[in-house]
């Protein structure tokens, strides 16, 4: 049953006004269990350990952070690329966008899922693929077309930032722009607007927050991003490698710890924005739908020019699945290509790091979409104490970069009273919650529109607060609880900057073994992994289809 | 009728709640007779609902007590009240048949399946809506997913039905015809019901016993008739239906006849069990359909009593006239500058057209209510 | 249940992490047989190694691959309590500090008689048993392409890595970052003394392109074509080679080096098992496969080489380098390294 924003929202209102009553809350256990047990978590795996990073460094590490110029620099380099390669992104994933969703071009329906596939390859196989693609020695840049750009540093990062975070950047903005130009955009027609006028009056200031949202998005994720950096940036730091390289190679906690710190700020601050910005822009998505009926579109030479530029991301994606792909099937790229399973067979058949990818992955999914449904709906429907704080450090996850939770799990987690690092445990947590922010958003946001009476109206009837949850708030939330599902799945097999920290000889995992192997010159069996990697997730997302009966929606924010 | 249980009543004591800083409901005490339809109303921000959402258990009262059946339910979380509400918004669950729906209260209740089946046909052919059983609320128009929602509630043979503007999203038409469905079903389950509702002839044409609420405060209870006819005090009088008023000064008071002067004369006018004390200030109350307008001659069919002087007769100008098909309305100005109201059923063609004209209206269809301080209210129980 | 399909994502759910608990549960309910190590080497590597070793003794080996400074950190942290027995891998310099921390146990193998006195510990806390020089590497065909019409000669020194032609041409690891660069640096430090020493980085650094984060990205980097030329291990280069790379591998004159060596935790829960893995590893036989998995250079005389690989008799390397110093002076040099070379 659909429901007007209207109606939704009076309600809303109406349960406003209402003050919180502990009795009331007490009166459930179910309730207070859950909720206690959502605060729990929360403290245990999410504030504790950011809290231990924060904590743990004494001053004379923080000190060593300024007297160091290699860190101070890094700093710096996080800022600067984070803005450049956001800016980038953003522009790229905005034209890719409005070409594929907006003006519809040729080829659309292909082009979009092609937009998708760098959001489900582990990272680090995409950075070699570039350089065997672009690099001094590329067989485009130099064996095609005689180039010898020099990739090896803030450049070669910026591209490859770009080409890994346009993804992201598209699929936000392209469900902003659909929910943007809709009966607006007619209305504008319908006054005499021109084309391009219609864009920039009505599309373009509709969809602007939803752009900035994607922006901040991107940004976090680069300023987040560890693998590229190792790869491709040459002398050039940024931060998450930095705080990497210190507990993973000098073992210096306490210093990984202040890099961590360093890091958060930034990743704070764009949260921020970002969480002000898309509470603002709620009003778009909400009342948004889609309508039937064919838009303005943009001018016909615009329209094939855009055609052509989505061709070239297309083939420059494809290009770079190609090489992996062929990585994975020869003895030697570059040196011997002829073909073998080789690779394959020892780092995918022997290897039990995709069993195990999978399996954590999957159990990681499963928990985070239930417990981020089940917290969305008592943020939005219950009337607990501290519902702000609840929500706030539901989405706060988003923001903090898997290195800098990582290390916190490290030091939270690895002697004392919560030892438990080695166990599936750790890392099957450490997945749920840094990736339950999507999620949770989803949830909250289909709650939003859910009329209450319907909940009032079971609870009516008999049913207790976990009755009216199983029977009616859950089916009516299961695209919330797909999107969250699919979303933390997709995350987590690709999820490199935290378990890195937290597997150990029995819980090894898909992409931090790729990281391994390619650093130890096993690329064929990287590749291998890699291609595995993304195959699974094909297949796991088709199953999931088949066993949930309902388009897979990803990213609806 | 298997739906019918013994019919308990519904008693509300001293029940105050606020919201934040306002005072939502203010010391309700209210008893609801067994098997009878008691419907709230008042104007939007008066308490009804919050006041029937307190006896479903939504909203906690912050102190007062509240019983269904003698059984104390303050202290009872909503879902083990055995209240059931209908929705302003219907509140079907989308995801569900219109037979889960309606069976959705009886699974939690642990009926067996052929009871529930049975049970649910019932309540299904109860509001007409046999062979509904597999579709979806979506599929329904929205006078079929109210009378679902009704199904759903009566099933549970609840002690009380609770009916929260049920009909406020129905078009006019169908507004008419579920009422008068809503009311011959409650009367032939005899279900302890509360409805609330802002819509007055609602009340009146639905109710057992009206009451009138505002600010927080109960107004007034009483029969549809007393409502309308006796209203307690200026609020209910001017908040029902269109009213007359005129200030005046009481002269003598016995029993019922209270005699007034007003507008430079005497009047006289009934007050059925009020007591007023001569010279005191009152107002006087009449409804426009009770007064008469004649220019010279005595108003049709008053002949009689036009001669013999038992009307009221007050001298007046006629400002305005509009034609309304099966009356026509007057608006006239009184000596003393007070503005009526004055509808002439079945004009024909026979309308006033401004001018001197006199206002006359019978003693027993006026009321006298204590005059008071212009916005101020007081609680007085008919 | 209304909602089947979000109640088989729980269900699977729940099983799932009943059967983890279930594998973690049985992996640590295990026998008296057995030996923990911690092991810096890649689990590639390792696990052949250690399979060689159950099949021989029956003894089942739990691991850990661990970067170095995290393995030490680890052994220090359980000093009380030591968890594991055995530490495999990384430079004997870290051996050598955990020694003096009273963290390892003395242990001679009968098999270490066959080691040369340089190779390992004099009061048998470690052994060496790889041996690991600094080396260069070269993309042959883009040298017989660029370099060999221009009349300039193959590398041979270190010095000849200055030539201005290599320009932006050569990749070497980052000292601060990882072990082989270190390495580079100390040593060339210690051979040459400071002032000659530094003033060769400053030389160099104006043909480096890059300095990587990881010890191997040199080997790889050249291989492919991208550099010309690379420093780091030899045996990481002999990688490159043995994949089918066409390079060409040099270990100049006085080149340094790294001992991977193995010893003894002191206080682990299995001493005895620990001796035996110590006797196996350092043995022929698992020396003859360590080298043919890792292309590194065996300690022992009596393992056949890798293709192509002069014994380390005959090799110039730099045979008075003294790692424990080097690892002494490891802060000082880097900072004077970070203020030099900061880009």
């Amino acid at each position: 049953m659909e429901l007007s924003a209207g109606k939704a929202q009076r309600h809303t209102g109406r349960h406003n006004r209402t003050l919180t009553h502990a009795g009331k809350v007490m009166r459930e256990p179910a309730l207070v269990f859950v909720v206690g047990g959502s605060v729990a978590l929360l403290v245990v795996f999410l504030f504790l350990p950011l809290g231990k990073v924060l904590a743990m460094p004494g001053a004379g590490d923080w000190l060593s952070y300024f007297e160091t110029p290699r860190f101070v620099r890094a700093t710096l380099n996080s800022l600067f690329m984070a803005a450049i390669s956001t800016a980038s992104a953003t522009l790229l994933g905005f034209a890719f966008a409005y070409a594929v969703t907006y003006a519809e071009v040729p080829g659309s329906r292909i082009f979009r899922i092609i937009g998708l596939l760098p959001l489900m390859s582990p990272p680090f196989v995409t950075g070699l693929a570039f350089i065997l693609l672009f690099g001094r020695r590329g067989l485009i840049t130099w064996t095609l077309l005689g180039l010898r750009p020099d990739i090896y540093g803030w450049k070669g990062l910026w591209a490859v930032q770009t080409f890994a975070f346009f993804p992201t950047a598209y699929l936000s903005i392209s469900s902003v722009l659909k929910a943007a130009g809709s009966n607006l955009e007619f209305a504008a027609v319908n006054l005499g607007a021109r084309r391009w006028r219609v864009f920039r009056d009505v599309v373009l200031p509709l969809a602007t927050p939803g752009i900035a949202g994607a922006a901040l998005l991107v940004a976090s994720q680069v300023l987040a991003d560890f693998g590229n950096p190792m790869l491709i940036a040459g002398d050039f730091t940024v931060l998450a490698t930095e705080s990497y390289l210190e507990l993973i190679t000098n073992w210096s906690p306490a210093r990984a710890a202040v890099l961590s710190a360093v890091l958060l700020v930034p990743a704070l601050v764009v949260f921020l924005v970002q969480r002000s910005i898309v509470e603002r822009r709620s009003f778009v998505t909400v009342t948004g739908k889609p309508i039937q009926g064919t838009r303005t579109g943009p001018a016909p030479w615009l329209k094939w020019g855009l055609a052509v530029f989505c061709l070239a991301i297309a083939l420059f994606v494809l290009a770079i699945y190609g090489v992996i792909l062929v990585c994975a099937f020869v003895k030697t790229w570059g040196a011997d290509f002829t073909p073998t399973a080789y690779h394959f067979v020892m780092a995918v058949i022997h290897g039990r790091e995709l069993g195990n990818s999978l399996m954590l992955s999957a159990a990681a999914a499963a928990f985070s979409a239930l417990f981020t449904v089940v917290l969305a709906y008592v943020v939005q429907f219950k009337q607990v104490p501290g519902k702000a704080v609840l929500d706030f450090a539901a989405v706060l996850p988003s923001a903090v970069p898997g290195t800098v939770l990582g290390i916190g799990y490290v030091l939270t987690f690895n002697s004392g009273p919560l030892a438990m690092t080695g166990t599936a445990f750790i890392i099957i947590t450490f997945m749920v919650f840094h990736y339950m922010a999507v999620g949770y958003r989803t949830a909250s946001g289909m709650l939003k529109q859910i009329d209450r009476g319907i909940e009032e109206a079971s609870t009516n009837l008999g049913a207790h607060s976990l009755r009216s949850f199983w029977s009616v708030m859950l089916p009516l939330m299961r695209p919330a609880f797909t999107t969250g599902l699919v979303y933390t799945f997709i995350r987590s097999m690709n999820s490199v900057s935290g378990p890195i920290f937290l597997i150990s000889p029995t819980w090894t995992l898909a992409s931090v073994s790729i990281i391994n192997l390619a650093d130890h010159g096993y690329w064929g069996q990287a590749s291998s992994l890699g291609v595995a990697v993304v195959g699974s997730i094909f297949v796991v997302l088709g199953v999931a289809r088949f066993v949930l009966g309902e388009k897979v929606r990803l990213f609806e924010i | 009728m298997t739906i019918a249980r013994t019919a308990v009543s519904v008693d509300l004591k001293n029940v105050t709640k606020s919201f934040g800083r306002t005072r939502v409901v203010d010391s309700v005490d209210l008893h609801v007779e067994p098997g009878k339809l008691t419907t709230l109303l008042g104007p939007s921000g008066c308490g009804k609902t919050t006041t029937l959402r307190m006896i479903a258990g939504f909203h906690e009262p912050d102190s007062g007590e509240i019983y269904i059946g003698g059984r104390r339910v303050d202290v009872l979380p909503a879902y083990l009240r055995n209240t059931a509400m209908v929705f302003q918004d219907y509140a079907l669950f989308p995801h569900m048949s219109i037979f889960s729906n309606v069976a959705y209260g009886l699974r939690i209740r642990g009926v067996k399946p052929e009871e529930i089946k049975k049970r649910v046909t019932e309540a299904l052919d109860l509001v007409q809506l046999t062979g509904m059983e597999n579709r979806f609320p979506a599929q329904l128009s929205g006078g079929q997913q109210q009378r679902v929602a009704l199904a759903r509630a009566l099933v549970i043979q609840p002690d009380a039905l609770l009916l929260d503007e049920p009909l406020s999203n129905l078009d006019a038409k169908l507004r008419e015809a579920v009422r008068s469905e809503l009311r011959d079903i409650q009367q032939r389950t005899g279900i302890t019901s509360i409805y609330v509702t802002h819509d007055q002839e609602e009340a009146f044409s639905l109710s057992d016993t009206v009451v009138v609420m505002s600010e927080g405060r109960i107004q007034q209870v009483g029969t549809p008739e007393d409502i309308y006819y006796r209203p307690a005090n200026r609020f209910v009088a001017e908040f029902v239906g269109n009213t007359n008023l005129l200030s005046a000064v009481v002269l003598t008071a016995q029993r019922e006849h209270v005699v007034l002067a007003a507008a430079g004369t005497t009047l006289v006018a009934t007050s059925p069990g009020r007591r007023f004390a001569p010279g005191q200030s009152v107002l006087l109350t009449v409804r426009p359909e009770s007064v008469h307008i004649a220019a010279t001659t005595p108003p049709a069919g008053e002949e009689r009593r036009w001669e013999a002087g038992e009307l009221n007769v007050l001298p007046c100008q006629v400002v305005k006239t509009t034609f309304l098909g099966s009356r026509s309305r007057h608006t006239v100005r009184l000596p003393d500058g007070a503005l009526w109201t004055v509808d002439v059923p079945d004009p024909g063609t026979a309308t006033m057209t401004g001018g001197e004209a006199f206002v006359a209206f019978a003693p027993e269809r006026t009321h006298v209510i204590a005059s008071e301080a212009p916005g101020g209210t007081s609680a007085s129980a008919g | 249940m209304r909602n089947p399909a979000v109640a088989r994502c729980i269900a699977a759910a729940i099983v799932a992490v009943m059967v983890l608990g279930l594998c973690t549960a049985l992996a640590a309910a295990q026998g008296s047989r057995e030996l923990v190590v911690y092991v810096t080497f890649h689990e590639n590597e390792a696990k052949r190694l250690f399979s060689l070793f159950e099949r021989e003794t029956g003894i089942k080996v739990k691991y850990l691959a661990l970067a170095t400074g995290q393995a030490v950190a680890r052994v220090e942290a359980e000093a009380t309590s030591p968890q594991a027995d055995i530490f495999l891998g990384a430079g004997a310099e870290n051996h050598e500090a955990m020694k003096m921390k009273g963290l390892l146990a003395q242990y001679v193998s009968p098999e270490a008689a066959k080691i040369p006195k340089a190779f390992k510990d004099k009061d048998g806390y470690w052994t060496g048993i790889y041996l690991g020089p600094v080396a260069i590497i070269v993309n042959k065909d883009r040298f017989d392409a660029e370099c060999k019409p221009k009349n300039i000669p193959m590398p041979e020194t270190w010095k000849d890595l200055l030539r201005p032609e290599f320009r932006g041409e050569i990749v070497m690891p980052n000292p601060q970052l990882s072990s082989t660069g270190y390495t580079f640096l100390s040593s060339y430090l210690q051979k040459y003394g400071q002032a000659e020493g530094w003033a060769f980085f400053e030389q160099l650094d104006k043909n480096v392109n890059h300095y990587t984060k990881k010890g191997l990205a040199p080997a790889q980097l050249v291989a492919t074509g991208e550099f010309l030329i690379g420093i780091n291990f030899l045996h990481d280069q002999l990688l490159m080679k043995k994949a089918g790379f066409n390079v060409e591998i040099i270990v100049p004159k006085g080149a340094g080096w790294e001992i991977g060596s193995v010893s003894i935790i002191k206080g682990g829960p299995n001493p005895e098992n620990a001796k035996k893995f110590i006797d196996f590893v350092i043995g022929q036989k698992a020396q003859q496969l360590h080298t043919d998995l890792t292309m590194r250079i065996p300690t022992r005389p009596d393992v056949e080489l890798p293709p192509g690989v002069k014994p380390l008799t005959e090799m110039d390397i730099f045979e008075e380098f003294d790692i424990i110093k080097a690892a002494a002076d490891k802060d000082a040099l880097l900072k004077i390294w970070s203020t030099k070379f900061a880009r």
